[in-house]
């Protein structure tokens, strides 16, 4: 009868000891750069979950079957669709009969916070945090229902333009550096241009939701069957536009991706993201960033630009962020703001890998599994830190 | 930043000696998934070399084959175990995975439907929705399947249907023949092994047909190999759908 089950994710000494290393030395990169740490809380109100994740990537499974029970026999509406793919966050009830959740993203409370207590009128607040979201996951699927993330964001007055994107997606890259993974490779995007794209090849409402949807999901056939139905819908617009569209998922090659989006109604939501991106080229990082007009995030807060970043050896995001100009305001505080969060298993499983710490230099060493047996090593491993 | 230069060339030299993986299903589907590649130039072992093997690299050790059974490719291609895989669309409408779906192979087309026992008095598709039974006679309709989250997703907004899903791995055919099930919902090819159950289809589903999945990260950094294999997959999904009519 005794509930004696460890649920949640947990790390024995060899692997708390990686993830340490790895928060630490990102936490280093971060007050080098005049960020300091913040701790946001672990319970939430329902409000704050629901401005956080939207639909954890169930979006296309549940959607394409939808339009075929619309076809068939005309139900499922749109909020099924939400109620199905809103159950992502923990809800705890209080002893007063309040509902909590716990927390399924940082950003979003830290946002809260900073809005509350920190935003000056004439500098932007610069905060990182570390601490572990919690996301209810298919059973079986194998996926955590704890996360550990580290991440950073810079939130009011100047953190706006393409200066603030720089310095949150170099300090991105650099932390991601100092912690010694290499090879890794972030896609940026931005929000605004999808719709700009979107819009100038005519696909308005519901049917510019459906791409948008079937994009999140990753689900390119059903993009490329919504894209061709356009196709006859919008005979007066930019052809340019339609092909773009057509091409998105497929776009990798960056002076492909500049050219395609040499088109009318476009160009210009794309000036800030080419200038993004050759200010990093200017820091020497340009080999770690690309275009992939493709993403697009599951948190519906992003306004501007978009990333997610992957490294060899780990199937899922090691890092992802954006800039979200209009979560403030839902706080009573209107202010720009953007930054990222760092998934730590992700980068230890890549850092792994890579087999480069235990290899490639002393220090690092204490990172395999079987070193950490000799208590005297570990003993010497801790002391050090 | 310093040290990391000094490895780039380790980098770069393990990135060439890994293969690219590819993820085929067991069963019904992997001929026809032999068949493309083998379509479009890869250098593919056939059935029976997989029979015995379940992992196989080509000769200049380029590409790598893994056997997994329909269901479990997503898994492969989420975890970045394989880079691409190929698998139905119903394993991936019937999972949550993490997967980017890039192309429509075009084969293993066959449907996803509802199916219950024929009616004593010939075959009863005119009454189609009035032989699922209803809620208002005391009657729950009890549904064998190998797809509950499909089945319950479909069946969930019917609101003239109180459902219960059971959960099958196999031979859903027979649930209402012994009285396990009113009704399946399974996938339909040809229909025949239906109908030597004594089984009729009453509503359709969706279509489904054999997906290429990626790895979300694989897409991102090893682009280069994985998009000549889409898109001459793609170019060559025509003339193969015209070959799978004949």
């Amino acid at each position: 009868m005794d509930n004696q089950l460890l649920s949640g994710r947990y790390y024995l000494p060899a692997e708390a000891l990686a993830r340490r290393s790895i928060e630490t030395g990102l936490s280093r990169t971060f007050e080098a750069r005049g960020y300091s740490e913040i701790i946001p809380p672990m319970l939430v109100g329902l409000g704050l979950a629901q401005l956080g994740p939207d639909g954890q990537g169930s979006l296309g499974g549940t959607d394409s079957l939808c339009d075929l029970n619309n076809a068939g026999t005309g139900c499922a509406g749109p909020s099924d669709q939400h109620l199905q793919g809103a159950c992502t966050s923990y809800v705890v009830l209080t002893r007063d009969g309040n509902l909590l959740t716990l927390r399924s993203d940082l950003t979003t409370p830290v946002a809260a916070l900073a809005a509350r207590h920190l935003l000056s009128p004439d500098e932007p607040t610069r905060l990182y945090y570390s601490g572990t979201v919690f996301r209810a996951q298919k059973p079986g699927s194998g996926k955590p229902l704890e996360r550990r993330q580290v991440g950073a964001e810079l939130i009011g007055h100047g953190a706006t333009g393409v200066q603030a994107d720089v310095e949150i997606l170099s300090m991105a890259a650099e932390g991601l550096i100092s912690i010694r993974l290499r090879d890794f490779c972030i896609g940026l995007s931005d929000a605004g241009l999808l719709s700009a794209i979107l819009d100038a090849a005519g696909a308005q409402g519901d049917a510019g939701e459906r791409i948008r949807s079937a994009l999140a999901a990753r689900d390119y056939v059903l993009y490329g069957e919504l894209v061709s139905s356009l196709d006859g819908a919008a005979r007066c617009h930019e052809p340019r536009c339609a092909d773009l569209l057509k091409r998105l998922p497929h776009l990798h090659d960056r002076a492909e991706v500049l050219q395609a989006l040499q088109t009318a109604g476009v160009c210009e939501a794309a000036a800030g993201l080419i200038q993004t991106l050759d200010a990093l080229d200017n820091r020497g990082l340009g080999r770690h960033f690309r275009l992939d007009l493709a993403i697009t995030r599951r948190f519906r807060y992003y306004t501007g630009v978009v990333f997610e970043g992957y490294a060899p050896g780990c199937g899922n995001a090691v890092i992802g962020g954006g800039r979200y100009d209009n979560l403030l305001a839902h706080f009573g505080a209107s202010a720009p703001a953007a930054g990222f969060a760092v998934d730590i298993d992700s980068v230890a499983s890549a850092l792994d890998a890579l087999g480069g710490p235990a290899e490639s230099e002393g220090g690092a060493r204490q990172w395999s599994r079987r070193s950490w047996t000799n208590p005297a090593s570990f003993e010497a491993v801790r002391s050090r830190h | 930043m310093e040290s990391e230069i000094v490895d780039e060339s380790c980098v770069i030299r393990s990135r060439q000696v890994t293969p690219l993986s590819i993820a085929l299903p067991k069963g019904r589907l992997l001929q026809p998934s032999l068949d493309a590649l083998r379509g479009i130039g890869l250098n593919c072992p056939d059935t029976d070399e997989l029979d015995r093997r379940l992992v196989y690299e080509t000769a200049d050790g380029r590409v790598r084959f893994v056997i997994a059974r329909p269901a479990d490719v997503p898994a492969y291609v989420e975890h970045g175990a394989a880079d691409l895989g190929i698998t139905g669309k119903d394993v991936l409408v019937e999972g949550d995975w993490n997967v980017c779906e890039l192309l429509d192979l075009g084969f293993g087309k066959c449907r996803m439907a509802v199916a219950v026992p024929a009616p004593a008095d010939g075959p009863g598709c005119g009454a189609a929705t009035s032989s699922l039974g209803s809620p208002r006679l005391g009657q729950t309709l009890r549904v064998a399947t190998k797809f509950p989250g499909i089945a319950r997703r479909y069946f969930a907004p019917r609101r003239d249907l109180c459902v219960q899903i059971i959960r099958l791995s196999g031979a859903v055919e027979i649930a209402p023949i012994v009285g396990l099930a009113d009704a399946i919902v399974d996938i339909v090819d040809t229909g025949r092994t239906l109908a030597d159950n004594g089984l009729v289809v009453v509503e359709q589903i969706m279509q489904v047909s054999a997906r290429l999945i990626a790895n979300r990260a694989s897409l991102q950094l090893r682009s280069a190999a994985i998009f000549p294999v889409t898109s001459a997959l793609g170019e060559h999904r025509s003339p193969l759908c015209d070959a799978m009519a004949h």
